[in-house]
């Protein structure tokens, strides 16, 4: 069979409540290979990933939450159609593949005797397949689907942003959800084919193994080694046992500690509340402390207020006071004159010379001189200079200033401005707690801090019980080689005397050796194909000349390679979406049939020229492309002119109600 | 699995085949595959180890004559 005989191509969706869809919508597929695009664009929140998980829940039966999580069934229904009574729920997807028709229809109902439904098992599913026209029995409706459409392969041509960003984990070495990824990927690239087979063939060793331990057990030579054959089977035994709780135990610990970072994570918008109004209590404080403070400090003020009363008397006293003190300085400055040169003609009549040059005076001089300090002793005599009038004025105008400085008034207006304004706050603040308070009623704080103990103690746990399963694991593969060697030496040399069981184990010993040399090459294969594919994909995509192409990794992980064929560290958003859009396409290429890519809101992190290539390649890369886009990333004719030819129809959704959406042709 | 993934498997086989167990019948090992392959994606683990069992059974009867 060719790949072109394989091909998948999406007829028709008709949906019925399906999620904001409330009561029939549908979309019909472009069928031309020539104009193989569909676009619906939708504002945010208006129902487009409900289209994808429409899709994904009429083929498999599930749809996607938040962080891909499984919705619960009974949340899938239209609220507005529930609470009107109508409960059916349908999503029908009409597809050829293979060159048959076929005609999905999956029905969920409330179960006979349910009056009001409160969790998934009370609804009942049923799951319808025509194909050609004839009904497909039930029992075999999901191997016609695994045919051509695996659910492991959906995560390929069924995808969202959130998908797509979950291949950034493939490049960390040693991430546990890079490793579950990697089996989801080796799964749709056949892998299980040959590990599988090697399982099995390795089982059926086992069971001729025990089965020529109970032949050897009767022959006298070879009685020792059985017994120590079926020592190492019983050991064998209790360690796949221990094993197999070991790996419970972990996925169960593993289960619980992703379900706790979920609340946890949810709880990130409560904690940031919690610092807010812990922020806003502390201010809270701080205004009551600062309004306690300002309101005694106003009720001295008030008791101080008759000086402000007082002011403008006291002003025309203290300039009155200011004028007898330039006065008063003055005399006393003349005072201080006088007594220098009684000082100064005194000393020169007792020395008959000059006091500042030492020159003899002569006779007439002194006689002059004496004349002159009987005039000034008497000017002295008659100068009236109060200095204790003067002290006493400089205080009276120093008290009077201190008086005046600190103006009650002022001081008063500005305080009950400043109280005011205070109040006002106070009073936003406390209402801003009240809110606070009442949003953070509902949550738990101390749950929460008991979910994050709770949560490192998980962790803690799961980190040994990685450990103890490692250490199970290396004790059952050297008791499996003891176990091979005691075989050997129970069988006889010659093939003559070999019995059947000794055959069954050498023929499987032979085909377990091909399945487990296969599995590497296999892969080693694989990784070639997809890195070559993507590479391909890559540079149709990538608006940078300088990269030469991507290089896989052990977990199939891409990197992207410059023109020296170094590996670049760095990478921006963008890229990263680019690369990942350039994996699906490589794995979609090694991995399944041509059919249909379906892309919700795929262009987040895009810029419009890497928009452009992309739109420019996909038709060209599967026999459909669908996309569910909002109007912020693709912008009408700017972005769709590259593939204006290849678009075959265009829906848009609009809102009715929050909770009720219709679709319509464009 | 897309055809192209399949050719891979079985060229992987064949070549172990050669290199591994040159005398082991490469028709025993395509049949196997086959079953492996019929049964990937439905999880019945059970229905695929019985189909091998029978088959290695038969050929180990065809070998004996």
């Amino acid at each position: 069979m060719t790949r072109l005989d394989n091909r998948v191509k999406l007829k028709s969706l008709t949906i019925k409540n399906f999620m904001p869809y409330k009561g029939l919508s549908s979309i019909d597929f472009p069928m031309d290979d020539s104009r193989n695009t569909l676009i619906v664009f939708g504002d945010n929140m208006r129902g487009k990933t409900s289209l994808l998980n429409a899709i994904r829940w009429g083929f498999y039966g599930y749809a996607y939450g938040r962080h891909l999580r499984k919705i619960p069934l009974n949340l899938l229904p239209n609220s507005e159609a529930v609470k009107e009574g109508d409960w059916e729920m349908v999503a029908q997807i009409k597809f050829e593949a293979a060159g048959s028709q076929y005609d999905l229809r999956r029905v969920a109902r409330p179960k006979k005797h349910v009056a009001v439904i409160q969790k998934p098992e009370d609804i009942e599913v049923e799951l319808h397949l025509q194909k050609n026209g004839a009904a497909v029995a039930g029992n075999l409706i999901e191997e016609e689907i695994n045919q051509f459409s695996p659910e492991q392969v959906s995560r390929f041509f069924l995808f969202d942003g959130e998908l797509l960003q979950e291949y950034e984990e493939l490049l960390i070495e040693g991430s546990d959800h890079g490793k579950r990824i990697k089996d989801e990927i080796e799964k749709v690239l056949g892998v299980p084919t040959l590990t599988n087979g090697r399982e099995d063939i390795r089982n059926i060793l086992k069971l001729a193994q025990k089965q020529q331990a109970v032949e050897a057990s009767k022959t006298k030579e070879l009685e020792s080694i059985a017994e120590r054959y079926q020592e190492q089977e019983t050991k064998l035994e209790s360690l796949k046992v221990d094993l197999s709780s070991l790996t419970m135990s972990l996925r169960k610990t593993h289960d619980d500690r992703v379900t706790l970072d979920d609340e946890i994570e949810k709880y990130e918008t409560v904690f940031v509340k919690k610092a807010q109004l812990d922020s806003f209590r502390a201010r809270q404080k701080e205004i009551d402390s600062d309004i306690k403070a300002k309101t005694t400090e106003r009720k001295m003020l008030v008791g101080d207020i008759w000086k402000d009363f007082l002011a403008p008397r006291l002003s025309i006293k203290r300039d009155s006071l200011i004028g007898e003190q330039q006065e008063l300085n003055s005399l006393a400055n003349e005072n201080n004159k006088i007594k220098l040169l009684i000082e100064q003609a005194t000393l020169a009549n007792e020395s008959s010379a000059c006091p500042t040059c030492g020159t003899t005076i002569n006779e007439d001089k002194l006689n002059s001189n004496r004349a002159r300090l009987i005039e000034l002793k008497s000017k002295l005599n008659d100068f009236k200079f109060d200095e204790e009038r003067s002290f006493d004025v400089a205080v009276l105008i120093k008290t009077i200033n201190k008086v005046l400085e600190n103006k009650v008034g002022g001081r008063l207006v500005d305080l009950d401005s400043s109280l005011s304004s205070d109040e006002f706050n106070l009073s936003k603040i406390e209402n801003n707690i009240d809110n606070l308070e009442e949003e953070l009623k509902s949550y738990s704080l101390e749950q929460l801090q008991r979910d994050r103990q709770k949560r490192d103690s998980l962790f803690r746990s799961e980190t040994t019980l990685s450990n103890e399963l490692e250490q199970t694991s290396s004790l059952i593969d050297k008791t499996e080689v003891e176990i091979r060697a005691l075989s050997t030496q129970m069988q006889p040399k010659e093939t003559s005397r070999k019995t059947r069981a000794g055959q069954t184990i050498e023929l499987c010993q032979k085909i377990y050796a091909v399945f487990d040399s296969s599995v590497e090459r296999f892969r080693s294969n694989l990784k070639e194909s997809v890195e070559l594919n993507a590479s391909l994909a890559f540079k149709e995509m990538t608006t940078q000349e300088a990269y030469s192409g991507l290089k896989i990794n052990e977990n199939y992980g891409l990197t992207i390679l410059d023109q020296s064929n170094h590996e670049v560290q760095l990478r921006s958003a963008g890229a990263e979406q680019i690369v990942a859009l350039s994996l699906i396409a490589g794995l979609g290429q090694a991995g399944r049939a041509s059919g249909p890519v379906i892309m919700d809101t795929p262009f987040g992190r895009l810029d419009t020229k890497h928009r452009k290539n992309i739109l420019k390649y996909l038709p060209t890369s599967a026999t459909q492309l669908v996309m569910f886009v909002h109007d912020g990333e693709i912008r009408g004719s700017e972005d769709l002119d590259v593939i204006a030819s290849r678009i075959g129809a265009q829906y848009e959704i609009k809102e009715v109600t929050p909770s009720h959406s219709v679709i319509q042709k464009r | 699995m897309s055809n192209f993934t399949k050719d891979i498997a079985i060229q992987s086989l064949l070549s172990s085949v050669k290199e591994v167990a040159p005398d082991l019948s490469e028709d025993l090992i395509e049949q196997i595959y086959a079953i492996e392959k019929h049964n990937q994606f439905n999880g019945d683990e059970e229905a695929r180890f019985k189909a091998i069992k029978v088959l290695i059974e038969r050929y180990i009867d065809d070998q004996i004559g």
